[in-house]
């Protein structure tokens, strides 16, 4: 650890960025606030390849190369030189809870297994889109040490430049300026409940569905990709409630929105907001077509610049208040995490994450067979969906802390219903 | 390639079973020939439990504090007495029950509760050593604590000997705590020497037996337990 003393002296440092803050307060050995992102290659990795082109990635993504510490008032991370994180063989509990101390103190983990190179990001660092950023460079990096010749476009960055201020701010700081305040939804809703696996365990189940088919599949209803999945797994947790013959709680399902689509951000640290589409079912029966309507309406009525600036600010506010500011680091995380025991996943029944489409430069596609993301456990959802698409390739995987794996079955036999190919990958036994 | 007949999904080149629902893929056989390596490798990391050493630190600089302010005070003014022992040895036992449990890496409930006896006893001790009036230690104090600790003793076992419900594990605490209440109001009246051994503690037992017997039924009824959950829904 010599570099990292050297790396203190200089005392290069960042705050975190505000959707950030909650999570090392919410470190739990149930709740890991990790997410992986994997990249299948056509070859198997070469580990010795791998860690020279980390590297030489890491050196352009300097909000990365930190370790998390411990300020009066708040968390903070500080640059880490002249050290690495070392690439480890792939396992099969991915997304375990991340101890700061361990990886060389780097808050992501890289991990290696025949031809898949993964990336397990903290949260408080970034979120789903600078983590496939960092993986996407990080791979064309490696595929040019094999001497092929992949120029910088889309997500993979030219590692000679230097990272700009744009891409290391904070941008909730620079967008959230609206005069009003949009408070997150707080009803306690429907949990589909099982038996769960062991602590720091997880099922994965990665469905790979043809994109084209399924986008004409969700063209007919009239809604976009997101929606339909989303409105696919809602149904799920309705009808399983409703078989259930108990009192019907409202279905939830979050949905975190990438900012970078409505706000000009460039930023490579968290940038994003959830939502929450609600469903009760005391109003009365639906069918799955209204659900989709539902969802798709509640979806567009949110999803704009206006409504999420307020979201924005309303969260900036508890950040930007002088008694959140003054208040010592231990009691602010005491009082975090007791909110998150008391309230959390209580409001949510099932999140549905979607990165969208992964783009790169065509050099690199005949290398990459396809892309993953998963989010790491739940305390209380059975189903945690992350998404993203590659190429023609849409990816959804479930992680899952319940042997149950029932939602996970009828959420891709419904898309094999419709019509569209689902080829089926997993941890279990 | 494999289809799962059940699901329709896709599965991996050598696939026996579908992931989905365990249905035999149809040509097992042939599968194993070109079987593929696994999603995922074998090796599983758990994680070492974080050692809450911070919170440790935090504890034990609260609690010393003002012990040391309270013993520089009676050292400085001597005649009113030992006073400054109540306070330590309360602030030790309080950080013996709180801090201790938190540094140990793996806690054994049968372990922490005969160290949480042995400290009750103590600190009970101190307090027999400074007023030192009748004999309440031994008659009084002693089994209090022992009955007490016999009490957690037989609900930790009870609970750790195999999986129980919510229900069923509210049922024996209430049970634990009738007979708790009993033993403890009889121990308090052959030392106060009262004629009755068991007044109020017949009143508290009865009632958690009562509820206990309820829950039991509830817990073995299906459509009872339907019911609360409907009526008591929050």
């Amino acid at each position: 650890m010599q570099g990292a003393k050297s790396a203190a002296q200089t005392h290069q440092w960042f705050k975190l960025d505000n959707a950030g803050k909650i999570f090392p307060g919410q470190n739990n050995s149930k709740w890991s606030n990790i997410f992986r992102v994997s990249v299948s290659l056509e070859s198997d990795v070469e580990k010795k390849t791998l860690e020279t082109a980390l590297k030489d990635t890491l050196k352009r993504f300097p909000c990365y190369a930190v370790r998390i510490r411990r300020g009066l008032f708040w968390y903070y991370l500080e640059n880490l030189e002249g050290v690495y994180p070392p690439v480890m063989d792939d396992i099969k509990n991915p997304c375990h809870r991340v101890n700061f101390k361990e990886n060389n103190r780097f808050l992501f983990r890289v991990y290696v297994y025949k031809n898949r190179i993964s990336v397990e990001f903290f949260h408080a660092l970034t979120d789903a889109y600078g983590a496939t950023t960092f993986l996407l460079t990080l791979t064309a990096q490696y595929l040019r040490l094999f001497g092929a010749d992949i120029p910088p476009k889309g997500m993979v960055f030219d590692i000679n430049e230097k990272a700009s201020k744009s891409e290391l701010e904070d941008s909730f700081l620079r967008f959230a300026n609206s005069k009003a305040k949009i408070k997150r939804s707080s009803d306690f809703v429907y949990h589909a409940k099982g038996e769960r696996i062991g602590r720091h365990k997880i099922n994965i189940t990665t469905g790979y569905i043809d994109c084209a088919a399924f986008r004409k599949k969700a063209k007919e209803y009239g809604v976009t990709v997101t929606e339909l999945s989303a409105a696919i797994l809602l149904d799920i947790h309705y009808r399983k409630q409703l078989a259930e013959n108990r009192k019907q709680k409202i279905v939830s399902i979050q949905i975190p929105v990438n900012l970078r689509n409505h706000f000009p951000s460039e930023t490579l640290r968290n940038f994003s907001l959830c939502y929450n589409i609600k469903l009760d079912p005391n109003m009365g029966d639906y069918t799955f077509d209204e659900i989709v309507k539902h969802v798709a309406q509640s979806l567009r009525l949110q999803n704009n610049s206006k409504e999420l600036n307020a979201m924005m600010t309303k969260n900036l506010a508890l950040e930007k208040s002088i008694f959140m500011r003054i208040m010592p680091l231990f009691i602010k995380k005491t009082a975090i995490y007791t909110s998150f025991v008391l309230t959390g996943e209580k409001t949510v029944s099932a999140l549905f994450s979607n990165v969208g489409i992964v783009t790169v430069p065509d050099e690199i596609k005949p290398f990459i067979k396809n892309v993953m993301l998963m989010t790491g456990p739940g305390i209380l959802n059975g189903a945690r969906l992350a998404a993203i698409t590659y190429e023609n390739t849409l990816a959804i995987s479930f992680a899952n802390i319940y042997k149950e794996n029932d939602i996970e079955r009828e959420f891709f036999t419904r898309i094999v219903k419709l019509g569209v190919h689902v080829k089926i990958e997993s941890n279990r036994e | 390639m494999a289809y799962c007949i059940n699901c329709g999904v896709l599965l991996d080149d050598g696939a026996l079973k579908c992931v989905l629902c365990d249905t035999a893929v149809t040509m097992p056989e042939k599968n194993a020939e070109t079987a593929a390596s696994p999603a995922y490798p074998e090796r599983l990391v758990i994680p070492n439990s974080v050692r809450k050493r911070y919170t440790v630190f935090l504890i034990s600089v609260i609690l010393l504090i003002p012990n040391i302010i309270c013993v520089i005070i009676n050292i400085l003014m001597p005649d009113k007495g030992l006073w400054s022992v109540y306070v330590v040895s309360s602030s030790l036992f309080v950080w013996l029950i709180i801090a201790v449990p938190m540094m140990l890496k793996k806690m054994n409930p049968y372990i922490i509760l005969t160290a949480y006896t042995i400290s009750a006893l103590l600190y009970a001790y101190v307090f027999y050593l400074m007023l030192h009036k009748d004999n309440w230690y031994v008659s009084l104090a002693v089994p209090f604590i022992i009955t007490f600790s016999l009490c957690c003793f037989i609900f930790i076992a009870w609970v750790r000997k195999q999986k129980r419900g919510k229900l069923s594990i509210t049922a024996m605490l209430l049970a634990d705590i009738a007979i708790f209440s009993l033993l403890t109001e009889a121990l308090i009246n052959i030392y106060y020497k009262n004629e009755n051994l068991f007044f109020v503690s017949v009143i508290i037992s009865v009632s958690c037996i009562c509820l206990m017997l309820f829950f039991r039924a509830t817990e073995k009824n299906e459509r009872l337990k339907a019911w609360m959950t409907r009526r008591f829904y929050f």
